[in-house]
C-alpha cells in the first residue's frame, strides 16, 4: 500500500480505486451483522465463493461480506447489486440457486423475495421494504454496504473526505463551531452536546490530550455501536481523527467490551490500514498534524461503560467511576484533558464534516438533532437496528417499521434506555421520541435500546429482570448502589413471589428515591429506574402482586396455577406425557388434573394443549 | 489565594478557592457527618454519608460534600429534611448487612458506624434480605484480628496500606453486593505479604481489621488515652497509647507530629510486651551477704550505691567507673548521667549504646555540611527523585524513613538499594546492590569516581557553594574503580551503572541507617557521603541531603546532651580548658580531663580489671552485639554492677543492685529523633517505680548534693545553657509538632541544613578521600 503524502493523493487515490472498479459488473452483499452471522452468514459467504469459483466468475463479479443490514429477524440477509434485489432467510442449500439466477442470470428467486405482510406482495428492492422506507439510515446504513475488509471499499464511497476537508484549510475552532451546529449531542446515553464537550477539552489545560471512543455498549439486547464498530470501523475512526484534530489530541483508545471480538478485529485492521495509508499516525496526510489509536479491551464489567469507570479502566485500574466534579475533558485519562465519545457520535462526525452542521441540524427536532439509531428488539415482528430522525413518534417506530407484534398480541409497553431506562406504556405511543421526551416519560435514551413487551409480560417481573442485572453490575462502591440495588432486587422479588407486605410498595418507592439521590455515578441514579417507571404506569400491577398475591399477567410462577377445564380436556395425554414433573394425572380418554403440589408452571402443558383446556389462574 | 463565600445553613462562609464542602463546614463550625472521608488519607467518595443539599434556583441536588468543591454565591444545607432522610437510608442499608452486635463487639463506643447511627437514631431492620456470612477472625495474623463482617467497605484499609504503608496489601475483591475486602488472591495476610504495620487497623472505622490486644477484655471507654513519643527507633513518631491500669492495651499512630503523621510501624504498634508482659522489673534489689538478690527499700538500694561509687572515686580510682545509657532514655536522663559520670564521679567513662556508631556521624557531617547529623526531614524523602539507602534494614529498623522513600518511589523516583541481604525496600528498588557487609564506603566511593569521570556533577553548585573540590579530584586519582568493585563485590560495569543511575535524577537523596551491632563506618566515610551529595547539587533542599538515620530511639538526644566519653553536651570537647572552666563554673564541681572510655572500651577494660564499677542504665549488655561469653567474662569480674532497667535482663546475674525503672512512656522529658526533632514525653501510664531520671538524680544527689537537680525542667533548662543549637530554648513553647534543632534564638527551628548560604559564608568543605 502507498502512503499518501499530500491531501490531494487521497483524491487520486480514490478515482484510481473507483476506476479499478468500473469493471464490476454485480456484487453481492452478504450481510454478516451479529444477527446474520450467528444465523449462519458466514457459511453463505464461505459457499457464495465456491459458487463463484466454480463457475469462474472473474473479476466483473464480486463478493462482499458486509456489516449489519439492520433487518435481523429477516436475516440471513442478501442483496444483489447493482439491481438491488433483496433476499430474506436465505438458506446454505438456496446458494448455487441465487448465483445461477440472479448473479449469472437476470431472474428473480421469488421464494426469498420478502413479503409484503399487509398486501401480500412480494418486494424486489431492499429500498422498497416498509422497514428501510420508513427510516432515515444516513449514519448505519453504509454498514449493509460496506466490504468490511477494504479500507478501499470505504474510500470508494467518499471515505476520508471528511478529513480530507477539515485538513484543507479547516481550523479545529472551525471544525468544533461546525459540530456545534450540527446540534449532536452525546448518543452513549448522556445527550450532552458533542460541540460543547470538544471545545470544553479543546480549551482546558494541558499539553497531552486524549480522544476516546466508548465502545462498551453493555445494554441487555443492544447493538448498534456493535454494528457500526464491526461493519464499518473507519467511519468511526474517521470521525475519531477529526475529533483530535478539533481538540489537539495525539493519541486515542477505543475501548471495546471484550464480548466483541469481530468489533476488535475489524477496528484493529481498519486502525492498521488507515495508517498504512497515512490516515492515522505520524503526519497524517503530511499535514503537521498526528494521531495514534491504541485498541483496549474491556473485562466484561457494565460499569465500565460509565466514562470515569472507563478511564480508571484504561489506566489498568478496577473500572469504578468517581464523582463529576472535576469533568473528564478537564482531568480525564491519568489527569489530563480527556474526550470521550461513543461509537455512534463519532461516526456521526464524517456527515456533519461533509454535509454541513446545517444540514444535520435540519433532521430531528429542537433541542435534538439528527437521527438515532434503536436497537429493537422483543415482542416484535421486524427486529433489528433501526435508524430514524429523532422525533419519529414510537408509534412509527414499533408499527410502521417494526412492522406490530407478532399473533397479534396487544402492545403493552416499550421499556427504552437499557437496564437502568424506563418503561413507556401504550398510552404514549405517539410519543415522539428524542432526549426530552423519553426523560420526561420517565425513561431515557440511553444508547437506544428498544424492548417491546406485549401483554403477556408482567411489569413487575420486567423490574425484576432488570434488578436482576444491576445487582450483578454494580460495582460495589457507594452504598445505595451496592446494597440499595439489593434490597431493591430482593423487595421486588418478594413481590414476584407473593412475599410482600402491605406498604412494601411504598417502602420500595422511598429506597428507589433514595438511591436516586445519593448513588454515585449515572448508573447508580438511574438504577431505580425499572421500578419507578414501572411504578408509575402499571401500580396497579404492583398492587396486585401485594395486595392480592395476584400476577395479572400470569407470569409470576408463585403466584399462578395451572388447572385443566374438565369441559374441555379431551384426555388426549399429551399434558401428560409432555409434563416433565409429572404433573399430570389422569387414565387415557378421561379428564386430566394438574398436582399443584409438583407442579413448577413451565407452561409446556399450556403450548401443548390444542384444546385449550389448560388455564392459568 | 482567592477567597470564596458560600452559604451554609444560612451563615456565610469564606473559605480558600478550592476547598471543598466539607472542609468550609468544619471552618465554620457546621457538623458533616463522614465515613470512607480521612483527613489523612486520599478522598475515596464512597460512601455518600457526607452529602449536603446544593440549593439552586428552583431545585436543588445532593453533591458529597467531602469531595465537592466550594464555588462563589453557592447555597448549601447540611441539615435538611432531604438530607437526613437520605442519610439515614445509607445508615439503614449499611446496617442491614453488618452483624449489629455492638454488645459484643470490640469497637463498641469508638465506632464510627455506631456514632453515626446514634446521631441519626437509625436502628438496624428497615431492610431485611441476605447478610454476609464471612469466617469472623478470618486471618491467622497473630497481631490482627479481621472480621469482615463487620466492613462497610470504607476502604480507608486499602489507602492506608497503599498510601502510608506502600504495601499494597488489601484491595477489593468481587464487586456489587458481593464487593468485599481481601488480599491477592485472598491469600492470608501474611502470605500476601503483610508487613503487620498496622496501619489498617487504625483506619477502620469499624471493627472488621482489629488488633487482637485488649479484645475481650478492656471496653475503651475502661482506657485512657494519652500520646507520647515512642522511642523503640530513632524516627521519633507521636503515637497514642490507651492504657488500662498499668497495661497497654492498643497503640495508635497520633496524627499530630511531623515525624510520623499518624504512622507507625510494627514495632511502635506491636511491641509493648516489655510493658505489660512477665519480663517487667519492678523489685529493688541488692545482693547480700549469701550472694542471692534480696528487695530492698529503693531509698537504701541508692544509698549502698552512692556510697560504693563514692569510695571508689575517693580513693582516686574514677577512671576504673563506667557508665552506659541504653537508647530509650529522655536528653535529661542522659544529662543526668553524664552529670553523675562528670561532676559526681570525676570520670568521662559515659557513653550511649549507639555511640560508637553515632560518633563519626558527628564528626564526619559537622566538619563538612556544619552540622552532625540527618541534614533533612523525614518528611523531605518524600520529595526525592533519586535515592541511595544503604545501611540498616531500613523497614524494620527505620521504617518511618522508608515509608517515605516509598512515597518518593510512588513519585516516580529512582530507588537504590546497597545491602547485603534481601530487604523489605527491595521490592520498591529500581536497582538493587548486593554489596559485601560494610563495604558502603567503597559504594560511595565508586559513585564519587564515576560521577568525576564522567563529569556528571552541578558545576554551578559546586562553584558557588563549596571549596576544596581539587581537594577531592586528586585524591580520587589514586582511586581505582576495580578496587572499590572488588570491595563491595560488584563488578566495576553494575557500580557505573548505579553511579549513573543515581546521578541522573535529582535531587539525589542519600539514607545511611545505622544499626547497633553492625559495622561502625568512620568520618571519612560520612564526608564521602558528604561529598557526594555535594557533587550532584543535593544538599540543601528537599529531598536532597545526607540523610543518616539514628541506631537507637534518642540516640541523637544521647548526643546532644553529652552522654559520650568525648564531649560533653552541645558536642564540647571533653578535657578542652574553656569548656572544663565554663561548666566547673556552673556545676561547681571540678571535671575530668581526658576523653573516657567509649563503651567497646569498657568492656576491654572490664576484661583488663581495670574497669570494675559499670552502672547500667536501660542497657541489655547481651543484646549488643559482644559475644555473650566475653559480656559474661567481662560482667563477671565487676565489683559493682549497677543494672536499673524496666525488663529484667541477663545482666541481673551478675548485678550488685538492681533498680527498676519506668518505661519510656511513663517518662516526663523531651527526646530527639533522628531529623533532629526535639519533642516533649508525656507520662501516659502510671508505672509505680521511680523513671530513670529520679533514679539517676538519686545517686547524683547522695555522691553531692550540690550537683543534684530539683527537677526534669531544672536538667533540661540547665543543659540549654551549654548546647549552642538550644540556644535560650524555652521548652513551654514547644508544641505538640515539636522543634528541630538547630533552634535560633526565637524559638523557631530548622527543618533542612540549608541553601542558599548567605554572602561571607563559610562554604561546604571537601575533603581528600581514603580508602
Amino acid at each position: 500500500m502507498m502512503r499518501l503524502s499530500t491531501i490531494q493523493d487521497l483524491e487520486l487515490l480514490r478515482r484510481e480505486i473507483l476506476k479499478r472498479r468500473e469493471h464490476i459488473k454485480k456484487r453481492v452483499r452478504i450481510c454478516d451483522g451479529p444477527g446474520c452471522h450467528s444465523g449462519g452468514g458466514e457459511k453463505l459467504i464461505q459457499l457464495f465463493r465456491e459458487q463463484f469459483e466454480e463457475r469462474g466468475l472473474d473479476g466483473s463479479y464480486e463478493i462482499a461480506p458486509t456489516g449489519c443490514h439492520g433487518f435481523c429477524a429477516r436475516g440471513p440477509v442478501v442483496v444483489i447489486e447493482p439491481a438491488n434485489i433483496f433476499y430474506e432467510k436465505v438458506k446454505p442449500d438456496q446458494v448455487a440457486t441465487i448465483v445461477e439466477r440472479s448473479v449469472v442470470g437476470d431472474e428473480l428467486v421469488e421464494e426469498l423475495l420478502y413479503t409484503d405482510p399487509e398486501t401480500g406482495e412480494k418486494i424486489v428492492h431492499e429500498r422498497d421494504i416498509p422497514f428501510y422506507v420508513h427510516q432515515e439510515r444516513i449514519v448505519i446504513g453504509e454498514t449493509g454496504r460496506n466490504l468490511i475488509t477494504e479500507i478501499d471499499d470505504y474510500l470508494s464511497r467518499g471515505g476520508y473526505s471528511a478529513l480530507a476537508k477539515v485538513l484543507t484549510g479547516m481550523q479545529p475552532e472551525q471544525v468544533i463551531e461546525e459540530v456545534k451546529v450540527s446540534g449532536l449531542r452525546g448518543r452513549g446515553g448522556g445527550g450532552f452536546p458533542t460541540g460543547v464537550k470538544w471545545e470544553s477539552c479543546r480549551r482546558a489545560r494541558g499539553d497531552i490530550k486524549y480522544v476516546m471512543c466508548n465502545a462498551d455498549e453493555g445494554d441487555p439486547g443492544a447493538f448498534m455501536d456493535r454494528a457500526l464498530l464491526e461493519g464499518n470501523p473507519h467511519q468511526v475512526i474517521e470521525g475519531m481523527i477529526i475529533g483530535a484534530y478539533a481538540i489537539g489530541a495525539r493519541e486515542g483508545y477505543l475501548y471495546v467490551r471484550y464480548e466483541y471480538p469481530a468489533a476488535v478485529k475489524n477496528a484493529q485492521r481498519a486502525i492498521n490500514q488507515a495508517t498504512e495509508y497515512g490516515l492515522m499516525g505520524d503526519h497524517i496526510l503530511g499535514t503537521d498534524f498526528s494521531l495514534k489509536l491504541i485498541i483496549n479491551r474491556g473485562a466484561g464489567a457494565f460499569i465500565c461503560g460509565e466514562s470515569t469507570a472507563l478511564m480508571a479502566s484504561l489506566e489498568g485500574k478496577i473500572g469504578e467511576p468517581r464523582g463529576k466534579h472535576i469533568h473528564t475533558v478537564d482531568k480525564g485519562l491519568w489527569n489530563r484533558p480527556s474526550n470521550l465519545n461513543n461509537v455512534e457520535s463519532w461516526a456521526n462526525v464524517p456527515l456533519i464534516i461533509n454535509q454541513g452542521g446545517k444540514w444535520f441540524a435540519d433532521i430531528g427536532t429542537e433541542r435534538s438533532k439528527g437521527t438515532k439509531i434503536f436497537s429493537v428488539v422483543g415482542k416484535l415482528n421486524n427486529t433489528g437496528l433501526v435508524e430514524v430522525a429523532m422525533g419519529t413518534p414510537l408509534k412509527k417506530i414499533i408499527y410502521d417499521i417494526g412492522g406490530g407484534l407478532p399473533g397479534g398480541k396487544r402492545f403493552k409497553a416499550v421499556q427504552t434506555g437499557g437496564p437502568s431506562g424506563g418503561c413507556i406504556p401504550e398510552s404514549m405511543i405517539d410519543l415522539a421520541v428524542d432526549y426530552e421526551k423519553l426523560k420526561g416519560a420517565g425513561s431515557m435514551m440511553g444508547s437506544g435500546g428498544m424492548i417491546v413487551l406485549d401483554e403477556d409480560n408482567c411489569m413487575v417481573d420486567v423490574a425484576r429482570y432488570f434488578l436482576n442485572f444491576l445487582v450483578e453490575e454494580s460495582c460495589g462502591k457507594c452504598i445505595p448502589c451496592r446494597v440499595g440495588v439489593k434490597r431493591m432486587h430482593e423487595m421486588v422479588t418478594a413481590m414476584c413471589e407473593g412475599r410482600a407486605q402491605p406498604g412494601d410498595i411504598e417502602r420500595l418507592e422511598a429506597l428507589c428515591n433514595g438511591i436516586k439521590e445519593t448513588a454515585l455515578c449515572g448508573l447508580g441514579k438511574s438504577s431505580p429506574n425499572p421500578v419507578l417507571s414501572t411504578l408509575r404506569y402499571f401500580r396497579d400491577e404492583y398492587e396486585a402482586h401485594v395486595n392480592d398475591k395476584r400476577c395479572p399477567a400470569k407470569v409470576c410462577k408463585k403466584l399462578i396455577t395451572y388447572s385443566i377445564d374438565t369441559d374441555k380436556c379431551t384426555g388426549c395425554g399429551v399434558c401428560r406425557l409432555r409434563c416433565p414433573e409429572d404433573a399430570v394425572i389422569g387414565e387415557k380418554k378421561e379428564c386430566h388434573c394438574i398436582d399443584e403440589e409438583i407442579c413448577v408452571r413451565c407452561g409446556i402443558c399450556y403450548e401443548g394443549c390444542k384444546f385449550g383446556a389448560i388455564v392459568i389462574e | 489565594m482567592a477567597k470564596i463565600t458560600l452559604k451554609i445553613n444560612g451563615q456565610d462562609v469564606q473559605v480558600d478557592e478550592g476547598s471543598t464542602i466539607l472542609q468550609a463546614a468544619k471552618e465554620a463550625g457546621i457538623y458533616v457527618p463522614t465515613l470512607c472521608y480521612h483527613p489523612f488519607l486520599p478522598l475515596e467518595e464512597a460512601c455518600r454519608i457526607c452529602v449536603v443539599e446544593e440549593v439552586r434556583r428552583g431545585w436543588s441536588t445532593l453533591v458529597a460534600a467531602c469531595v465537592f468543591p466550594v464555588r462563589q454565591g453557592m447555597v448549601i444545607e447540611t441539615d435538611s429534611e432531604m438530607v437526613n432522610e437520605s442519610r439515614r437510608t445509607i445508615l439503614e442499608l449499611l446496617l442491614s448487612d453488618h452483624p449489629n452486635a455492638c454488645m459484643t463487639c470490640q469497637a463498641t463506643g469508638e465506632c464510627e458506624l455506631q456514632d453515626l447511627a446514634y446521631r441519626f437514631q437509625v436502628t438496624a431492620g428497615a431492610y431485611q434480605g441476605q447478610r454476609h456470612k464471612y469466617p469472623v477472625d478470618s486471618d491467622p495474623h497473630p497481631l490482627l484480628h479481621i472480621d469482615m463482617n463487620k466492613c462497610v467497605l470504607c476502604r480507608r484499609c486499602i489507602r492506608a496500606c497503599h498510601d502510608i504503608q506502600g504495601a499494597d496489601i488489601w484491595t477489593k475483591v468481587g464487586r456489587g453486593f458481593n464487593q468485599r475486602i481481601s488480599t491477592a488472591f485472598e491469600l492470608p495476610l501474611l502470605d500476601a505479604g503483610c508487613e503487620s504495620c498496622g496501619h489498617c487497623a487504625d483506619f477502620c472505622p469499624v471493627d472488621a481489621i482489629g488488633v487482637r490486644s485488649g479484645r475481650g477484655e478492656v471496653r475503651p471507654w475502661n482506657a485512657v488515652s494519652g500520646s507520647t513519643v515512642c522511642l523503640q527507633c530513632a524516627c521519633g513518631c507521636l503515637a497514642q497509647y490507651q492504657v488500662a491500669g498499668d497495661k497497654v492495651v492498643r497503640v495508635r499512630g497520633d496524627f499530630r507530629s511531623p515525624a510520623n503523621r499518624g504512622a507507625l510501624c510494627k514495632l511502635g504498634r506491636f511491641n509493648f510486651d516489655f510493658i505489660n508482659g512477665p519480663q517487667r522489673l519492678t523489685e529493688t534489689l541488692v545482693r547480700g551477704e549469701s550472694g542471692e538478690l534480696k528487695p530492698v527499700a529503693l531509698a537504701e538500694a541508692i544509698e549502698t550505691t552512692a556510697k560504693a561509687l563514692s569510695e571508689v572515686r575517693d580513693a582516686g580510682e574514677s577512671a576504673s567507673i563506667g557508665i552506659i545509657a541504653g537508647g530509650m532514655l529522655a536528653n535529661e536522663d542522659y544529662y543526668a548521667a553524664q552529670k553523675l559520670a562528670r561532676g559526681g564521679l570525676f570520670t568521662n567513662n559515659i557513653d550511649h549504646v549507639s555511640g560508637p556508631w553515632q560518633l563519626p556521624v558527628y564528626e564526619g557531617l559537622s566538619t563538612s555540611l556544619g552540622l552532625g547529623a540527618m541534614t533533612n526531614s523525614l518528611e523531605d524523602l518524600s520529595q526525592a527523585r533519586s535515592i541511595l539507602v544503604m545501611g540498616s534494614n531500613t523497614l524494620e529498623k527505620q521504617a518511618i524513613a522508608a515509608l517515605k522513600v516509598r512515597a518518593a518511589v510512588r513519585g516516580g523516583a529512582k530507588l537504590l538499594l546497597a545491602h547485603p541481604r534481601e530487604v523489605g525496600l527491595g521490592k520498591d528498588a529500581k536497582m538493587q546492590l548486593a554489596i559485601q557487609p560494610g563495604s558502603e564506603d567503597a559504594l560511595v566511593l565508586a559513585f564519587i569516581k564515576t560521577i568525576l569521570d564522567q563529569k556528571l556533577y552541578d558545576e554551578a553548585f559546586l562553584e558557588a557553594y563549596t571549596q576544596d573540590f581539587d581537594k577531592l579530584v586528586r585524591s580520587m586519582e589514586k582511586v581505582e574503580l576495580a578496587e572499590l568493585a572488588e570491595k563491595t563485590g560488584l563488578s566495576a560495569a553494575v557500580l557505573t551503572e548505579a553511579a549513573q543511575m543515581y546521578a541522573a535524577q535529582r535531587p539525589a537523596c542519600l539514607i545511611y541507617g545505622l544499626e547497633t551491632g553492625a559495622a561502625a563506618l568512620n568520618e571519612t566515610f560520612y564526608r564521602m557521603c558528604a561529598a557526594l551529595q555535594l557533587l550532584l547539587g543535593s544538599v540543601g533542599m528537599a529531598g536532597g541531603g545526607v540523610n543518616v538515620l539514628g541506631a537507637a530511639g534518642n540516640a541523637q538526644g544521647a548526643a546532644d546532651f553529652g552522654a559520650w566519653p568525648k564531649y560533653l553536651p552541645g558536642y564540647r570537647p571533653a578535657g578542652q580548658s574553656g569548656t572544663k572552666k565554663m561548666i566547673a563554673k556552673l556545676w561547681g564541681a571540678e571535671l575530668p580531663g581526658a576523653a573516657g572510655l567509649s563503651w567497646p572500651e569498657m568492656f576491654e577494660a572490664m576484661e583488663k580489671g581495670t574497669l570494675t564499677c559499670l552502672y547500667l542504665i536501660g542497657v541489655d549488655p547481651f543484646s549488643v552485639g559482644i559475644a555473650p561469653n566475653k559480656v559474661e567474662a567481662a560482667l563477671a569480674r565487676l565489683k559493682l554492677l549497677i543494672v536499673q532497667d524496666c525488663r529484667k535482663t541477663r545482666a541481673l546475674d551478675f548485678a550488685h543492685v538492681v533498680l527498676p525503672a519506668a518505661p519510656f512512656i511513663a517518662k516526663q522529658g523531651t527526646a530527639i529523633n533522628c531529623e533532629r526533632r526535639l519533642q516533649k514525653l508525656e507520662p501516659v501510664v502510671r508505672s509505680g517505680v521511680a523513671g530513670d531520671f529520679e533514679l539517676i538524680n538519686g545517686i547524683l544527689k547522695a555522691v553531692n548534693e550540690s550537683l543534684a537537680f530539683t527537677g526534669v525542667d531544672q536538667a533540661f533548662a540547665e543543659a540549654v545553657q551549654l548546647h549552642k543549637d538550644l540556644d535560650n530554648l524555652n521548652l513551654a513553647a514547644v508544641t505538640v509538632e515539636g522543634v528541630q534543632l538547630p533552634v535560633s534564638p526565637e524559638g523557631s527551628g530548622t527543618e533542612r541544613l540549608g541553601l542558599p548560604l548567605e554572602e561571607g559564608k563559610a562554604k561546604f568543605k571537601f575533603y581528600a578521600a581514603r580508602m
